[in-house]
């Protein structure tokens, strides 16, 4: 999808909000080398836009250096119909085996900070 | 070499903030809408010719989400009612409304005055999908102008919804839009998202949009 990057820019924002919080109990000198993410593929977070942002938005701060370890979340879900457990890969929101619309989505929605490692 | 578990969820933590701001709108008895559309879809103008028409029988209030500018809320200032601009350049510019954004923005309304509150979020039809605020029903406005293929495109807002505006009704003899391939497609994402057609501007389908409304606000208030 094109033209999300202002989507990218507000979730790193988000995500070095809530690092810069928690690295206010550390040494003041620790740099972070690592964040570990998880994101699901329903949030359209697009992993190289994120990268990015971060990268623009954590200049001069201890994130300069921090890399971004992304692990990408399926979307999956079950289909009411015919009960089967499943995985989307569109977004067409159809069950790959009875094409029913009526699915539970169980994961996919993640946009979570897992870790951070810090030298 | 040193790891800090966080295990922190942006969109859980939104979630929360989000259950507070709808426990504050059921304690005020209000019935709060997001109305999310692409730039330009008309969100402005059906807010204005709503408020119009039914600012007799209800209290209206408005958050108005843009990335800059406050030139709709100025546009909604003569109904004189509650408006509160966010322009998200404050926040980075962000592309969508959070929970956190509406709530502050709610401490300066007099919710106690408030039947229907409508939040308006930025145009895109995106992200804005994935953020809860709280409010009850989540309206897309879509024009007819923007196409046939919108619901494919960004099936997560169409499969989030409560309800469809397809607006500017009156430019459909020039447009040439296969309107049944527009709801063939938003069928498919969801099944079962009403879709009502009107146009703001000549007021065609507007009734039923209003009807909708009165509905909406009956089965919150219980009156």
């Amino acid at each position: 999808m094109k033209g999300t990057i202002m989507h990218e820019m507000a979730v790193a924002d988000g995500i070095i909000k809530v690092i810069e919080e928690k690295l206010k109990g550390e040494d003041p000198q620790a740099e972070v080398s690592q964040v570990n993410l998880k994101i699901g593929k329903l949030t359209c977070v697009e992993p190289e836009a994120l990268s990015l942002s971060f990268e623009i938005l954590t200049r001069e701060t201890p994130l300069r250096n921090a890399l971004l370890h992304i692990e990408t979340i399926p979307i999956t879900g079950k289909c009411k119909d015919c009960r089967r457990n499943l995985e989307l890969n569109k977004l067409d929101f159809a069950c790959p085996f009875c094409g029913s619309f009526r699915i539970d989505i169980k994961t996919g929605r993640e946009l979570s900070i897992e870790s951070i490692e810090i030298e | 070499m040193r790891k800090i578990t966080m295990l922190t969820d942006l969109l859980e933590a939104n979630d929360v903030i989000a259950m507070e701001n709808r426990k504050v709108f059921d304690r005020n008895r209000i019935l709060a809408l997001n109305l999310m559309s692409s730039p330009g879809a008309g969100k402005t103008t059906v807010l204005e010719k709503t408020i119009d028409k039914l600012g007799k029988r209800f209290h209206f209030a408005v958050i108005e989400g843009d990335v800059a500018t406050s030139n709709d809320a100025k546009r909604l200032a003569k109904y004189k009612i509650p408006v509160v601009q966010i322009t998200t350049e404050t926040f980075g510019g962000a592309c969508h409304l959070d929970a956190n954004m509406v709530q502050r923005a709610m401490q300066k309304i007099d919710l106690s005055k408030v039947d229907i509150l409508f939040i308006e979020n930025i145009g895109n039809l995106i992200c804005p999908a994935e953020f809860d605020l709280g409010e009850h029903k989540k309206v897309i406005v879509l024009s007819l102008t923007e196409g046939e293929d919108k619901p494919s495109k960004y099936p997560v807002v169409f499969r989030n919804s409560d309800l469809l505006l397809v607006n500017k009704m009156d430019l459909w003899s020039y447009l040439g839009i296969n309107l049944n391939l527009l709801l063939r497609n938003t069928k498919k994402i969801n099944p079962k998202l009403p879709i009502i057609k009107l146009s703001a501007k000549t007021e065609e389908g507007f009734k039923s949009w209003l009807e909708w409304l009165r509905k909406q606000y009956q089965k919150k208030s219980g009156s």
